[in-house]
């Protein structure tokens, strides 16, 4: 099955480009990443197709997307972390999610307080 | 570093937590000051804000003095005193370039929880739930402030805390919802809710050019407080019928806009309609109680505005939607876009035009937090805003 996934990135296409070599490797293998101006000046429309079957059939699918693995999902989350990259410098962190946007983490969400050591 | 912490429904502990420290360039740590109980605090003491987690820092209105920043941050140094607002906004993203900060795009980690439930996220907060983020909030020795070069306004003058505190969340608040009526001259304003939020709603309609201020509580000395600081006509709903006397007040039209600053722990005074939603509430299947923004519609005049600042998280049923749609009612809302508010707000503080600090019934050092939540929910002791000394 494929995944795709859109964002709209309040940028110039030539500087989201610039900056892909930053992104996740999910989007520099294996996508087919498409680029058009956003209306009203708003930046530009990053569209991603990603080619990738979870194995197991539809049972594979339910299980990869409640542990967070699933093609789509992985996709979204590195669509939304490359977005934070390109418009803010570089990707979020909160103290219940250190890693940043990852829906596998949303699952095991550590408490809003600060970390124990530097991580 | 001591730090009040979420523990479960109706417990809140001030425990030992590890020290705020950077974790992006834009960070910077604030030494707390002042810090507020917000009412909406009070939803995630309750347990009706999905998505907390044992040990969650709470607190969303705080201010204090700057003590160490992040290499990409700029414009505060050390010894900097601020207020923060409550939306973590990056300033780059098309919502905040349109001044739409508590719909920042970047300052969610958890977005993809917040889509499952709102369809599409809103930015990162302080302190409240694991769905706008999982930031550690401000009811804390420290606290560490992303994106500290965009959202945080120093204050360079003399004031004491308690009169610019609440510019991190009550007093924008409450006035974007009076700016959400359109105020024009001869205009009435009704507000549901005379706790603090809605207490300055009152006073920033009056400051925004109202005729009539109409207060809607059922505790007296909340009322009390709506006519002695913002000259409001005040009714119990527990004693009188808020129709009826709207519509003596306005002589039949309905109040030219409504603002609800009460959200989604409403009562009413309509008995079936009370136990309808708790029953629903209680059971989840309804996670918000809607009598105050029906009433609000339904009481608003023909071509009315109805501004929305209470706190809503889900569901509510009996939307009263002929009313709305057939009398061409305006609705409007949003968790306010603190940033677009502070410069222009602390000015009017500075010029003496308003002193948002008239709503502090409370004042306690931040290891009381847990009687201040208990005394503030059951509205004891004539509580209205509870204010934690650091």
């Amino acid at each position: 099955m494929a995944a795709s996934s859109a964002v709209t990135i309040n940028r110039s296409e030539q500087e989201i480009t610039s900056k892909l070599s930053q992104a996740d490797p999910l989007l520099t293998h294996d996508v087919r990443i498409s680029y058009a101006p956003a209306p009203g000046d708003r930046g530009t429309e990053v569209r991603v197709v990603l080619d990738q079957s979870v194995p197991g059939g539809a049972l594979g699918q339910k299980v990869a997307a409640v542990v967070g693995s699933d093609p789509q999902r992985q996709l979204d989350d590195a669509l939304r972390r490359f977005k934070q990259l390109v418009e803010t410098g570089e990707v979020i962190r909160s103290e219940a999610s250190p890693g940043g946007t990852d829906a596998k983490q949303q699952r095991r969400q550590r408490p809003a307080q600060p970390l124990p050591t530097d991580q | 570093m001591r730090a009040n912490c979420w523990m479960g429904r109706n417990t809140v502990q001030v425990r030992d937590v590890a020290d705020s420290q950077i974790l992006n360039q834009r960070d910077a740590i604030i030494k707390v000051t002042s810090t507020a109980i917000c009412g909406s605090d009070l939803h995630l003491y309750d347990g009706y804000i999905p998505t907390m987690e044992k040990g969650d820092i709470l607190g969303h209105e705080f201010m204090g003095n700057v003590v160490e920043v992040g290499p990409g941050v700029s414009n505060l140094s050390v010894g900097d005193r601020v207020v923060v607002p409550f939306p973590i906004a990056c300033g780059a993203c098309n919502s905040c370039v349109d001044g739409l900060y508590s719909l920042c795009e970047n300052t969610n980690p958890n977005a993809g929880m917040a889509e499952k439930l709102w369809g599409h996220a809103s930015a990162g907060i302080f302190g409240y739930s694991h769905l706008t983020g999982g930031f550690a909030g401000g009811q804390a020795e420290y606290v560490r402030v992303p994106f500290a070069d965009v959202g945080p306004i120093k204050i360079e003058n003399d004031l004491p805390d308690e009169k610019v505190l609440f510019l991190s969340d009550i007093f924008p608040t409450a006035y974007m919802g009076a700016e959400m009526c359109d105020i024009r001259p001869g205009d009435v304003i009704a507000v549901w809710g005379a706790g603090s939020v809605g207490l300055l709603a009152m006073a920033s309609a009056r400051l925004l050019g109202a005729e009539k201020i109409i207060a809607i509580d059922r505790v007296d000395f909340r009322l009390e407080m709506a006519r002695e600081k913002t000259g409001a006509v005040t009714i119990n709903y527990e004693d009188e019928d808020v129709m009826a006397m709207l519509n003596d007040i306005t002589a039949g039209r309905g109040p030219d806009a409504c603002i609800d600053a009460v959200g989604m722990e409403a009562h009413s005074d309509v008995l079936p309609i009370q136990l309808y939603d708790r029953v629903k509430q209680a059971v989840r299947l309804e996670t918000d109680r809607g009598a105050t923004l029906r009433q609000a519609i339904v009481a608003c005049r023909n071509g009315g505005t109805v501004s929305v600042i209470g706190v809503y998280g889900g569901l509510m049923d009996k939307f009263p939607v002929g009313s709305w749609m057939n009398r061409s009612i305006t609705l409007k809302t949003g968790q306010c876009h603190v940033q677009r508010y502070t410069r222009p707000l602390l000015e009017l503080i500075e010029r003496g035009e308003i002193d948002p600090s008239f709503v502090i019934t409370h004042r306690l050092p931040l290891e009381q937090a847990p009687d201040g939540y208990e005394t503030f929910k059951n509205k004891e002791d004539e509580c209205v805003k509870v204010v934690l000394s650091v």
